[in-house]
């Protein structure tokens, strides 16, 4: 039987930094992905990476402790303060340590790391490389994985996580070349995974990233926290819903509307205008389009980066011109481009407190699919790519260590029985007699989402959304034979993976339609307001076989005392 | 309606390869890759392709469509201006089904060049000072997302497996021209071998088909020029 | 990698690039070839020397019909291609300019062009 110590799921940065920290304790490490970690989608990232060091001429006085407050606020009150307390103090170290692994960050004229201004931000802190930060961390650290020659189960998906009286055993995971099916020991697991985007049709995210890693430890047991909350990004372009990064506004791009007007001063103070939270940007977009003011009165207005000129556009945003060239045929240099909101991010995920560790015994999560909780209800741009290369550190770091006391018995009985149980699993998939197609729930279930928990949510919508997902979750227990081949057989994989987007969905609709105010990304038109007595408190779902069970846990307040998040 | 010609094999089942025809429905803007997806959902099942990002930025869906190496998720149908399209996956790579290529060989040579910083400190206690112009002798050298384009086109390594690759040898040089990298020498050393630089025969291949528009073919002329330089300083000392 | 591997390989990258790279590659692999098969033949020729002037003489008188006349304009063709596109990868390469290959393969067939045209015309007139 393959056995490691730590093992990883997801070679995204999370899972990356988090094997990098994990080998320094001289224990066996390994990752395993289902692409290859260069492929994974924390590389789509463009706009930076926050962290106050204070670089940028008008950041002078800026401090974690700053940092920590425009965070918190930005998650309208909901974030655990001395999670992102943790986290913006870790944040330089953080940041400067991957300059010495080489990241090509763009610079200052004084030869530091270059900041720009982000939404929700008081001071320009975003650490940037013009826009492909995400990218050129990727890659950084993936060479470091390289360098400490850490094993990579390349193209293997985890099918399953073995967990027996909340103690985590190690994974079952198909070999995709082999189409082999297998446990992995393992003494501690890291999951990685990412978020849940693809649960919705209109959304920025990579194909890959479809809440299936949120979806494994939720049936083991470990309950998923906020679900509710989701990100909308403001600027992503028409079409095909790719992203235009916030950096695009930072360095002073205009949103305008059909009267050729800078709509944004209707919404938040003239000082932020463009640069307000993503929330409140989505929701004046939507506002927008809602009431008839998008381009033409289609579904869209403009975003506006021609007056940076070529040579601003060219040197600091040369990604998002490739991406409108190549994808809208639109020269941003000459024309607006056309944008509306899309789903980003999922600010909720696997309930994991400030070491990562879950309600399960040796077993982590770190990055998108975790909620330590430093976004709350809404997440800061340039925060996320922060918070991969933070806790994936720290959940690194106890699980180096936890691995010590550890001995690991492959004899144990939980891996012949979820071998067995999942090995029944895909025989009822590949000798099933119903006649379903999963493409078609899938589609189904995008729709639902984009329709009925979008950026304006009300009781009737999500009720409905509640039992639509409720059908589609009966409706894939019927789904059409899966054709056995001896590779890569991606239908396996895309079927294996509605599972999750469907469980990713259903705890999202429970979630939203339980929590009866409006708090940052999720905003409801029939309780506008936000209700810090009754509600400021995290949702955790847990998995039963009838839907999600509700319960719910405090936030830790440690210097923010609640207030108006006004901009 | 766009007829989609697609590279099948099974190494497992077919003897040989075969192109197999599907008639996709094409919508407006559609890219090769939803293409692919059309067939995938709705007439062959079996179909395997790489995906992820689908905004050419991850490097998954390379592969020859209609005479070039593209991406497919970048590649619009209608640009293609054909009624139909071709498709066949990335060559000098083992094919494991499909479209999908066994990339270990293009990832085993980049991990010779050794791909990360040689450096062992002591680091500042803050970032490595650089200057703006330092920073600009790396643009373009980061920007590859290891689609493997280059090296599928490239005939040098279509003939000898061993040779480096475009890849390889442009990371090579990203690494030697960052102040922050102390292997610089070694690294010289290392590509002005037979398997290195001189095996790149000037084909322009890698910088014809990039679909990030990259030139490995000046990274590795630039190289070269540093190879040369560098055994006659040794001839001349 | 066994030669009727790389071989076919070479035939498929021919076919999947059609490249003005890929042209001048071909043509300069092939005027190679033609080139070292010519050094062989020359100095076949040239050993003649070796038992003597008369049989030297003899042996060129050989090669100085017609037909050998003629393929002397090939000759010239096959060496100009070779050493112009020599020529222009070496100028790509060290004087890096790489993006400028197609206009330097141009620049190569407007000289070669010159070249083929002044011989015809010593040849042929």
């Amino acid at each position: 039987m393959l056995k490691h110590d730590v093992l990883i799921i997801g070679g995204g940065l999370a899972g990356l930094r988090a094997a990098i920290e994990a080998a320094k304790n001289n224990v066996d490490v390994a990752i395993v992905s289902k692409i290859h970690p260069v492929r994974s989608h924390s590389g789509a990232a463009q706009g930076g990476i926050n962290a106050a060091l204070a670089n940028n001429e008008n950041s002078k006085d800026d401090t974690p402790e700053k940092h920590a407050y425009d965070t918190t606020k930005g998650s309208d009150f909901l974030a655990d303060q001395d999670a992102v307390e943790l986290m913006t103090s870790l944040a330089p170290e953080t940041i400067f340590e991957t300059d010495h692994w080489g990241c090509p960050y763009s610079r200052t004229a004084n030869g530091k790391i270059a900041q720009r201004p982000f939404g929700g931000a008081g001071y320009p802190r975003t650490c940037y490389a013009a826009d492909k930060t995400g990218l050129y961390l990727l890659h950084t650290l993936w060479e470091q994985t390289v360098k400490h020659h850490i094993k990579v189960y390349e193209e293997w998906m985890v099918v399953d996580l073995i967990v027996q009286d909340k103690v985590c055993y190690g994974v079952m995971a198909i070999e995709l070349r082999t189409n082999q099916l297998q446990p992995i020991a393992a003494k501690a697991v890291i999951f990685a995974t990412g978020g849940a985007g693809r649960v919705y049709g209109r959304t920025s995210n990579a194909l890959t990233s479809t809440g299936f890693g949120m979806a494994l430890p939720y049936i083991a047991g470990v309950p998923l926290k906020d679900m509710e909350f989701i990100q909308f990004h403001p600027t992503a372009i028409i079409g095909k819903h790719i992203l235009m990064t916030e950096g695009c506004r930072g360095e002073g791009g205009y949103l305008v509307n059909n009267k050729g007007e800078r709509f944004m001063k209707n919404y938040v103070s003239e000082k932020i205008m463009e640069l307000a939270p993503r929330d409140i940007v989505a929701r004046s977009i939507q506002t927008e389009i809602n009431e008839g003011r998008g381009i033409g009165g289609q579904q869209f207005v403009h975003l506006d980066i021609r007056h940076l000129g070529e040579q601003k556009i060219m040197e600091r945003l040369p990604g998002i011109r490739d991406i409108c060239m190549d994808f809208l045929g639109v020269d941003p240099i000459k024309e607006p481009i056309p944008i509306l909101p899309a789903q980003h991010y999922t600010m909720g995920g696997v309930a994991a407190n400030k070491n990562c560790e879950t309600e399960v015994e040796g077993f982590y999560a770190a990055g998108e699919c975790a909620c330590v909780s430093v976004h709350g209800a809404n997440r800061l741009g340039g925060n996320s790519l922060l918070e991969t290369i933070v806790f994936g550190k720290i959940a690194g770091k106890y699980a180096g260590e936890y691995v010590k006391g550890i001995d690991l018995n492959t004899e144990h009985s939980s891996y012949k029985n979820f071998t067995n149980k999942m090995n029944g699993f895909m025989n009822r998939l590949y000798e099933s007699t119903g006649n379903e197609d999963p493409y078609r729930i899938k589609k189904d279930l995008n729709d639902c989402l984009d329709e009925n928990v979008g950026i304006f949510r009300t009781e009737e919508k999500m009720k409905k959304a509640v039992e639509t997902v409720k059908q589609l979750k009966e409706r894939y227990r019927k789904i059409r034979k899966v054709k056995k081949t001896s590779s890569f057989n991606q239908d396996v994989v895309w079927i294996l993976e509605l599972e999750g987007n469907l469980l990713a969905a259903e705890t999202i609709a429970a979630g939203a339609l339980a929590r009866k105010e409006s708090r940052g990304s999720h905003s409801r038109t029939d309780y506008a307001k936000r209700n810090d007595a009754e509600w400021m408190k995290h949702t955790l779902a847990y998995y039963t076989k009838e839907g999600p069970r509700l319960e719910y846990s405090p936030v830790a307040v440690t210097k923010f005392q609640p207030e108006e998040r006004k901009y | 309606m766009t007829t989609f010609n697609v590279f099948r094999y099974d190494p497992a089942i077919d003897k040989c390869p075969k192109m197999e025809t599907f008639d996709v429905k094409n919508e407006r803007g559609m890219t090769v890759l939803e293409g692919l997806f059309y067939i995938l959902e709705n007439l062959d099942p079996t179909l395997c392709f790489r995906s992820s990002c689908r905004a050419a930025i991850c490097g998954s869906c390379a592969m020859h469509i209609n005479g070039q190496y593209r991406l497919a998720c970048r590649t619009q149908i209608e640009h293609l201006k054909s009624d139909t399209v071709t498709v066949r996956p990335i060559a000098h790579s083992e094919i494991i089904k499909d479209l999908v290529v066994d990339m270990t060989n293009f990832f085993a040579n980049l991990e010779k060049i050794k791909p990360y910083i040689i450096n062992e400190g002591p680091f500042p206690e803050r970032e490595f000072l650089q200057s703006e112009g330092e920073r600009k002798g790396l643009d373009h050298l980061i920007d590859c997302i290891l689609c493997g384009c280059c090296y599928g086109a490239c005939p040098s390594a279509g003939t000898d497996e061993d040779y480096l690759g475009p890849h390889a040898l442009m990371k090579t040089l990203r690494f030697i021209n960052d102040p922050r990298d102390k292997g610089g020498k070694e690294r010289l050393a290392f590509v002005s071998s037979e398997n290195g630089v001189f095996r790149c025969h000037t084909v322009f291949n890698c910088q014809e088909v990039c679909p990030k528009d990259l030139d490995p073919s000046s990274a590795i002329a630039r190289l070269k020029m540093k190879a040369v330089w560098n055994t006659l300083k040794n001839l001349v000392s | 990698m066994k030669l009727s591997n790389a071989l076919s390989n070479t035939k498929n990258d021919i076919l999947l690039n059609p490249n003005a790279g890929t042209f001048s590659y071909v043509l300069h692999r092939l005027t190679g070839l033609a080139l070292a098969g010519y050094i062989f033949a020359h100095i076949i020729v040239l050993s003649a020397v070796l038992s003597g002037p008369e049989s030297f003489t003899q042996r060129l008188a050989l090669v100085q019909t017609g037909i050998f006349h003629y393929l002397e304009i090939g000759l010239i063709a096959v060496i100009f291609i070779h050493m112009l596109n020599g020529l222009r990868i070496t100028v790509a390469d060290f004087a890096n300019l790489t993006r400028l290959h197609k206009t330097l393969l141009w620049l190569s067939i407007l000289i070669f062009c010159a070249i083929m045209a002044v011989t015809f015309y010593v040849f042929l007139f």
